[in-house]
């Protein structure tokens, strides 16, 4: 019985000041060459549990109690020489934030070489050799002038692979990858993960890899381990877990999937048009140099789309392929080079100014970040109330009531004299969206609402939001990027690529027999549909 | 633990000024300009608390009414660069367009001056007075003020929460007034702290250098200045001016400190 | 690169152009004849009518403002109306002395900063950082006139270890100029070592919170090399623009020191002509000063992608 390369028994980390208890206990093991998974919510002290392991947990937190035994090694007491030895060399970590994980000072190949340096004391030729042989396996074209560039010169997937790729040269025995992918979009997510398993097979490195994201563990990890704040509550091979979770906090993360819904009535063709958007082009105006003005982009490309009473349209499409701005358009805060946007029949452009004044009200708009989309300086029954300003004769109190009828509706009743600094993320988001419903629109745009929640949250809002347009049956269209949402959530989708349509149609048809290579590779790419076929096998 | 020293520290020594401020209105223990050459260059004692300069005049009547005037110097200034600033960075950051494009053509070829110099450019032009060195330091200062201010609007212009008021249907105007305005005020608080403890600096500077506050009139600074003569046979001239500049700034960049650590926009969630 | 440097460079003329503009109509603006202004109280007929002339006062106002223009392109600012010197020479003798307290006093006091800026930021809340954070505090507060008088009350008056007044110019006897220059350089460099230090430390702050620096001690570097090769370069940057800008504010506020020391520099002499209103001795200094600013920033800017190659792609 060969010992496991990782052994993590006891571990326990506290705050420095309150002495709070952050990570009760955790018991660990990680065979050589193994895939396990640490999921768990913000707060679950998945991340804290993997720094602790080389040691560098942030300034004001300790780990308190626990034995780490790497390789056959206490890592725990280790002088700080010795552990430096143990870093990137045995022990190799890849961070979650593409932005901010290489330096920006410096070439991409002086950040390479410099593990390799430190550790094997390799020539400068040998260094060089290496690194453009461990960029092309990580496919990034031309590699030789890849090493004399800096990071803001790369995408960001092409950061997390340059950044793969400087760990992986040291060919450490652990890999420990912490949220590697949830900053990129879902085919570049796709395309580092695939690389990450593939090399670490090859090597034989073990991985740890924390996630928030189910489908990922499903189709890249044998083992899980779940953390529910700061516990471990479950742990066992992955497909077991996955199809019969023992811990019900386990369930329910399984059971916040997004999951189609067979319930969702047919539109039938003859309903109101509410929203037409025909042969739509925007342009973005290149930033105007001293000399020359850089050429018009086109963000959208002739896009026509159209959304009835009571349907929901689902705008998928990667980061970059114009769908935000499309959705802005939509309610003319974005102007069009050319086309036409229709509400209910009216150019939105040449309406008159009491028209205009009830497409206001008539139109409304939830935003992704629900940090950022509530006015930090006012209280949430004045937020609520906003677009209720522009109704004439509305008197204050009626105001007042329709505010308390709406918060009511979303799960926050008497909250209108919070502030959104006092509430959670989700809470947030439910008071977007009451502010949404408030002047009872007939068509509600919603631009990723729940792209920035927990998985748990996330489920919560989307039946929120599904309940709310069943009852009141305003048109939607539903911005995102994540397909299993729009498997649960919408009638018809519309897929975007670099500006143009390039498939639309009933949602079940569309994801049963995609026509476009495209749609192919997004739903093949999207890890929670995969979680959705293990789960009805 | 940091923000309670500052805030009691600052609290202190700024609470001492205006005391001592509120005092000198009704009772100096001398006249400040009364001349008794009887006697000059007095060290301190008890009759004397600062002692008495080549005029033998009281030192510490002379401290008192210099805090007065400097302060209500800054206190112009600041008022003037901070409400007309505000109100360039705001139409500046918001409008953008040719708006922005004027104003900070001309805030920025001011900025070209470096410091006090324009201030002495001005003061030139103007003539020697109280008034010019509110005006001089003002202009000095403004640009200062419209680059922060133009900064934080257009920080807060892009946040979400101004899409949705025009979303609803509100006017620019009415945006810039209910939602920017009270979201750019912390920054410009911390600001016009700082900036009442540089014109209180500048001033006491240019008063030294003899283009300030006109004699007999005392500022810290002009005490300053005439106590060189008599370094070796009176240090304590040089001495005690110097100590009210001092506590002046610690007190009001302690207390500007302390406001910065309680606005900071990097608010834990 | 070479695109962004043009761009600066073309940048800056609009600028210099707006500063000369300014500095012509400043002296307009004082009522009355500005011959008259110039030459001052007890000028005569003849030399106002010379003056006339030669500035051509009874041309269009913009063709005068192009001549003047031209003139002080060719470095002919005129004459001062107190003493008859050249301005520009003048200007450029007295530069000298300011050049080289300013230049010492800046250099010395950016590298106390860097190190005691990284230090602390490096051992944030530590006694170490509160005693650098407090002293940087403290010296804010301190106006650097002052300082220089207790200095010089210390070191010249009670210990006679310096001298008290007066100065030799370096080229004559760069021993004695020394002698004459440690009190004043002392004085500006703790000066201004509060503001770049607070700056340096807050910039370090936080660059340190960042993941590339877990992953430069994730691959196992030591820590010295983590701080200067990866914290140091990125800290730096924003400390180095404020560099520029004290340089320029320095070259201005420098009066108060001369004046403390008695120096003859080029601050003094601003002063001194704005007392007694000579006026083109204060229209050649403003504009020397102000041109000088302009440079100053423009070389901090092509200097900045050394340190943020973000910053070098237009």
């Amino acid at each position: 019985m060969t010992e496991p390369l990782l052994e993590i028994r006891g571990l326990r980390i506290v705050a420095d000041a309150s002495g709070t208890v952050l990570l009760r206990e955790l018991d660990l093991t990680l065979g050589r060459g193994e895939r396990l998974a640490i999921v768990g919510e913000s707060g679950s002290g998945k991340t804290m549990a993997t720094r602790a392991i080389p040691g560098l947990l942030a300034a004001g937190v300790h780990r308190d109690v626990g034995s780490i035994r790497f390789d056959g090694r206490e890592l725990t007491g280790l002088s700080g020489g010795d552990l430096r030895r143990i870093r990137g060399a045995g022990i190799g970590m890849v961070f979650q934030e593409p932005m901010t994980s290489l330096n920006p000072a410096l070439s991409i190949g002086r950040q390479l070489a410099e593990g390799l340096k430190l550790h094997r004391g390799l020539s400068d030729e040998e260094i060089e050799r290496r690194s453009i042989d461990m960029l092309r396996r990580v496919r990034i074209a031309d590699p030789e002038g890849c090493l004399k560039r800096f990071p803001h010169e790369f995408s960001g997937g092409m950061r997390q692979r340059i950044m793969l790729a400087s760990v992986l040269m040291l060919e450490p025995k652990l890999l420990i990858a912490d949220e590697p992918t949830t900053a990129l979009d879902t085919l570049s997510q796709r395309e580092v993960l695939e690389l990450m398993v593939a090399l670490t097979r090859e090597t034989g490195t073990a991985l740890l890899l924390i996630t928030h994201d189910l489908g990922l563990v499903a189709q890249y990890t044998d083992r899980v381990l779940v953390l529910e704040k700061g516990v471990m509550v479950e742990e066992g091979r992955t497909a077991e877990v996955l199809a019969r979770p023992q811990h019900p906090y386990t369930a329910r993360l399984i059971g916040s999937l997004p999951r189609p819904d067979g319930t969702r009535s047919a539109v039938s063709k003859d309903d109101n048009v509410v929203l037409s958007i025909k042969a739509a082009v925007i342009e973005y105006q290149g930033a105007r140099g001293l000399l020359r003005s850089s050429l018009a982009k086109r963000v959208i490309d002739g896009v026509d789309l159209m959304v009835r009473e009571g349907e929901i349209v689902a705008l998928v499409g990667a980061s970059g392929s114009g769908k935000t701005t499309l959705g802005r358009a939509a309610l003319g805060l974005q102007p069009l080079a050319s086309g036409t946007v229709r509400f209910e029949g009216d150019d939105i452009a040449t309406m008159s100014r009491s028209r205009r004044s009830a497409f206001r009200r008539d139109a409304q708009l939830v935003f992704q970040d629900p940090f950022s989309s509530l006015a930090p300086h006012l209280r949430i029954g004045e937020i609520v109330g906003a677009a209720l300003r522009h109704i004439p004769k509305m008197t204050a109190a009626e105001r007042r009531a329709r505010v308390a009828e709406v918060l009511g509706e979303v799960g926050l009743p008497g909250y209108e004299a919070r502030r959104p600094h006092q509430m959670s993320g989700g809470q947030r988001q439910r008071v977007a969206i009451a502010r949404a419903i408030a002047s009872e629109p007939r068509l509600v745009v919603a631009d990723e609402p729940v792209s920035a929640l927990d998985l748990t949250i996330q489920h919560q809002v989307i039946e929120l939001l599904r309940r709310l347009q069943r009852e009141r049956g305003f048109a939607c269209l539903f911005i995102t990027h994540d397909l299993a949402v729009v498997e649960q959530v919408a009638d018809r989708v519309v897929v975007l690529e670099q500006g143009r349509v390039i498939e639309e149609g009933q949602t079940a048809a569309v994801f049963a027999a995609p026509r476009r290579d495209y749609t192919r590779e997004l739903l093949a790419a999207s890890p929670a549909l995969a979680i959705n076929e293990l789960a009805s096998a | 633990m940091r923000a309670r020293i500052h805030l009691v520290l600052g609290f202190g020594l700024v609470g001492l000024l205006v005391s001592v401020i509120l005092v000198s209105f009704v009772w100096l223990p001398y006249d400040p300009l009364a001349i008794d050459l009887d006697h000059t260059l007095a060290p301190p004692s008890l009759m004397h608390w600062f002692g008495t300069d080549e005029f033998g005049r009281d030192v510490a009547s002379r401290a008192m009414l210099g805090a007065r005037i400097s302060s209500f110097i800054a206190l112009q200034t600041v008022v003037i660069t901070i409400v007309a600033g505000t109100l360039f960075g705001l139409i500046a950051g918001f409008l953008r367009g040719w708006t922005e494009r004027l104003v900070m053509t001309v805030s920025d070829a001011l900025l070209a001056f470096p410091g006090i110099l324009l201030a002495l450019a001005l003061i030139a032009v103007i003539g020697q007075s109280r008034h010019s060195i509110v005006i001089a330091l003002g202009i000095a200062y403004l640009p200062s003020v419209i680059r922060v201010v133009r900064a934080a609007t257009l920080s807060i212009r892009e946040r979400e929460f101004i899409e949705a008021s025009r979303a609803s249907g509100d006017g620019a105007l009415y945006t810039m007034w209910r939602h920017v305005l009270p979201n750019v005020l912390p920054p410009v608080l911390i600001l016009a702290t700082s900036l009442f403890g540089w014109v209180v600096l500048s001033e006491s500077a240019l008063s030294f250098l003899g283009v300030g506050v006109p004699a007999p009139i005392p500022t810290w600074g002009n005490m300053l200045s005439s106590a060189r003569p008599y370094m070796a046979s009176a240090s304590w001239l040089s001495i005690a001016p110097g100590l009210c500049i001092v506590a002046t700034l610690l007190g009001i960049n302690m207390l500007g400190d302390a406001l910065r650590d309680r606005l900071d926009p990097r608010e834990a969630n | 690169m070479l695109g962004y440097a043009t761009k600066r460079l073309l940048l800056a003329i609009p600028t210099l152009f707006l500063v000369a503009l300014i500095v012509f109509f400043l002296v307009r603006l004082i009522p009355g004849d500005p011959a008259q202004v110039m030459l001052g109280e007890g000028a005569s007929q003849q030399a106002i009518a010379a003056l006339h002339a030669q500035l051509g006062l009874d041309k269009p106002v913009p063709v005068q403002f192009v001549s003047w223009l031209g003139r002080a392109l060719t470095g002919d600012l005129g004459t001062s109306s107190i003493t008859g010197q050249p301005v520009g020479a003048l200007i450029l003798s007295r530069f000298q002395v300011t050049a080289i307290v300013v230049l010492v006093s800046i250099a010395l006091a950016t590298l106390i900063a860097i190190i005691a800026g990284m230090i602390a930021a490096w051992r944030q809340h530590s006694q170490i950082d509160l005693a650098v954070l407090g002293a940087a505090s403290f010296i804010l507060a301190i106006p650097s006139f002052w300082l220089g008088l207790l200095l010089l009350l210390l070191f010249g008056v009670t210990l006679h270890w310096l001298p008290v007044v007066g100065y030799v110019p370096f080229s004559e006897s760069p021993s004695a100029a020394i002698l004459f220059l440690i009190l004043p350089i002392t004085t500006l460099t703790i000066s201004e070592t509060g503001v770049l230090t607070r700056m340096m430390r807050s910039s370090a702050i936080d660059v340190l919170r960042l993941d590339y620096v877990t992953h430069a001690r994730a691959k196992g570097l030591p820590e010295r090399t983590v701080l200067a090769r990866h914290v140091f370069p990125n800290a730096f940057a924003p400390t180095m623009t404020l560099v520029g800008l004290t340089l320029g504010r320095c070259f201005g506020g420098i009066a108060v020191i001369e004046t403390v020391f008695t120096l003859p520099g080029l601050g003094r002499l601003m002063v001194d002509s704005v007392l007694a209103r000579d006026y083109p001795v204060v229209q050649g200094c403003l504009l020397f000063v102000a041109a000088l600013y302009v440079l100053v920033n423009l070389v901090v800017d092509l200097l900045y992608p050394l340190f943020d190659p973000r910053v070098g792609l237009s």
